[in-house]
């Protein structure tokens, strides 16, 4: 057997929990717990569905669902299939999921009751022939009747494997999950997370933070956002109990974090911002939680220093890594009486790669800058991405060698940062033109090709507005070319393609644009204006 | 001043039908019995603009510290809460200034 086959792929660190704990809780979702076993078995019996479909091997399977019982089995019976699994999003328009489900080319979907109103216009408009496994269906004859070229296998139709059936092999090459991120071309990018890349991740990850079975992790993040990942599989991998946050709680999940006495918040750190606007961060609102963990998106040392009084019991940490990267990369703990000093501009260091990463901040040359200047940050090691999905072109630009670190490929991150004495990285911002919006990472671009198509403006420029801390609320939109808009006709026609936080908030006219020296549009001057409400 | 709980709505409902996040070309359908999470019409994030909205107009702060999360999602009930706090507010006498909320988005259409 070569050696590879014999390597430990994402699904067993839960098998074997639930070979350990059977009976203990893996999940509560909407009021409802399921245990190892249960839990087991549904992934079992979507896995051998899916295995049914293949008369030629595939890779990847889709799932359509919103953080329901459904979606987690349907993400563990795909790995537990052999395959790697695309997210696909409910709140996300159509047309987009579209997309992203032609880009992958899956041709089985597991779709959440609570996607089913989705269903009819993704499965009229998608170019490939689908079997649709329907975990919570019992009968899929109006959709059968309706869409004849596509298959549906409801949960009566799925049959259990048996107990003894061997895993199918997965090297560690194989793509363990594939997620979409904002294009600068106005289509999503395809990023492939190999087994061999998560698996470094939760291996160190439950190392470092002792993860135990009596752990109970938050799941806050969308299943389309990457941080999903760690939450499920960090979680599982040792017999913990995972509590999925109802997305009305989110804004205010301190009686969440109370009720189900939870031990590892993961967020975005415009949860604690939220909070704090709300006046719901107190101190010693969360006795409870060992380990409190932000990435996504600049963590402010306000922000950071409440949380820490109100999770007086639990243990800091900044984490940052482009989805490129699998999760997370770096890390920073907090310190209530050091760490104020070491932010810059207010903002928490990024701090230092895991074990076995590698970082190094580079000039427009590729070459290391001193130590305390400015430079793109560049990421290498086992959690890298090899590139993304069918776009050769966009992947020499960004996974690229190095002078003098001979043949080891770096992913350029795009993010200016500086490295102080200690080695400790401290981010700067971006040198491009993405943003993120709540921890959403948003290219401006693809939304101002979208505002091109759904308005006849000559020019459309996406402004993050209003940024505080380094993080986006939102976006407002300038359009040239026009004696009038409809305002309301041009937003509704953006939320037909974008999520919802990528909508602008607002649109302006403008006639003339300000031009920086180099003749280009200065959109530094178009937030002055809008700081200056001068439009 | 005094505000209803009507009024109070119509502020809810024009701030929805502004800033909502729902998808479609379709008239937005918003009613007092509307969850406005449930419904798609706004993420956690909006309800929070919308709260902090309705704190600037009833010139008071609302207090969600022991409010179950399925209580001021639904478009009446979040009026109520928001109503309680003005009253009890008035009755205290501490009807101050704007409540500092420096950054609430698109509160009204000159923003």
């Amino acid at each position: 057997m070569a050696k590879d086959t014999q390597y430990r792929s994402l699904i067993q660190g839960f098998l074997e929990s639930a070979q350990r704990f059977p009976a203990r809780p893996a999940l509560v979702v909407n009021d409802q717990s399921f245990t190892y076993e249960e839990l087991r078995g549904r992934a079992a019996r979507i896995a051998a569905a899916i295995l049914l479909q293949e008369e030629q091997p595939f890779p990847l399977a889709a799932v359509l669902a919103q953080r329901s019982i459904a979606a987690y089995s349907g993400i563990l019976g795909i790995l537990s299939a052999g395959k790697g699994y695309v997210p696909l999003n409910p709140k996300f328009p159509v047309e987009r999921t579209r997309r992203m489900l032609q880009l992958s080319g899956c041709k089985v979907l597991i779709v959440g009751s609570e996607a089913l109103d989705h269903l009819p216009a993704l499965l009229s408009d998608v170019d490939q022939t689908l079997t649709v496994i329907l975990p919570d269906g019992d009968d899929s004859g109006a959709l059968a009747a309706d869409f004849p070229r596509h298959r549906f296998v409801v949960s009566h139709q799925m049959q259990a494997r048996g107990d003894s059936s061997p895993l199918p092999e997965v090297r560690p090459g194989a793509t363990a999950y594939l997620l979409f991120t904002s294009g600068s071309t106005g289509i999503p990018k395809g990023v492939p997370i190999s087994q061999a890349n998560v698996r470094s991740y939760v291996q160190y990850t439950c190392d470092r933070y002792q993860v135990h079975e009596r752990d109970r992790f938050s799941q806050m993040f969308d299943l389309t956002f990457d941080l999903s990942v760690h939450d499920m599989f960090v979680c599982w991998e040792r017999g913990a109990c995972l509590y999925s946050v109802p997305e009305r709680s989110v804004m205010a999940p301190a009686k969440f974090i109370r009720d189900h006495q939870l031990t590892m918040w993961f967020s975005v750190p415009s949860v604690p911002a939220a909070l704090t606007k709300m006046r719901l961060l107190q101190p010693g609102s969360f006795p409870s939680l060992r380990y409190s963990l932000f990435c996504g998106e600049p963590l402010t040392a306000l922000h950071a220093g409440l949380w820490q009084e109100a999770a007086a019991n639990s243990v800091l940490e900044n984490l940052y890594g482009p989805t490129e990267t699998t999760i997370a990369i770096s890390q920073y703990r907090w310190d209530r009486q050091r760490s104020p000093e070491e932010c810059l501009n207010g903002i928490v260091p990024i701090g230092s790669v895991f074990e076995g990463q590698q970082a190094r901040v580079v000039d427009a040359d590729g070459r290391a800058v001193a130590c305390g200047e400015a430079g793109e940050l560049c990421l290498s090691g086992t959690q890298v991405s090899s590139g993304y999905l069918n776009n050769p072109e966009k992947t020499r630009e960004q996974f690229v060698q190095l002078p003098g670190t001979g043949t080891t490929t770096w992913y350029r991150t795009g993010d200016l940062v500086k490295q102080d004495a200690s080695g400790c990285l401290l981010y700067l911002g971006r040198i491009d033109h993405q943003v993120k919006i709540h921890g959403n990472r948003v290219e401006l671009q693809e939304i101002e090709a979208a505002l091109r198509q759904v308005s006849s403006a000559q020019q459309a420029i996406a402004i993050a507005w209003p940024v505080n801390n380094g993080s986006a609320d939102g976006i407002v939109a300038f359009l040239s070319g026009l004696q009038r808009v409809d305002e309301q006709s041009v937003l509704e026609g953006c939320r037909t393609l974008l999520p919802s936080y990528m909508v602008p908030k607002r649109i302006c006219l403008i006639d003339d644009w300000p031009l920086n020296a180099n003749g280009k549009i200065d959109r530094k001057k178009l937030q002055e204006m809008l700081q200056g409400r001068q439009v | 001043m005094t505000i209803s709980e009507q009024e109070l709505i119509s502020l809810v409902v024009g701030w929805v039908k502004t800033n909502h996040r729902g998808k479609g070309n379709g008239a937005v359908e918003i009613r007092e019995d509307t969850d406005l999470i449930a419904s798609g019409l706004l993420d956690s994030f909006a309800l929070i603009d919308l709260i902090l909205y309705l704190e600037t107009r009833t010139f008071c702060e609302i207090d969600l510290t022991d409010v179950d999360p399925r209580e001021f999602c639904v478009v009446k009930d979040l009026c109520k809460i928001a109503l309680k706090n003005h009253k009890n507010h008035q009755a205290d006498g501490e009807f101050n200034a704007q409540p500092n909320r420096g950054n609430v988005l698109a509160a009204s259409p000159e923003v």
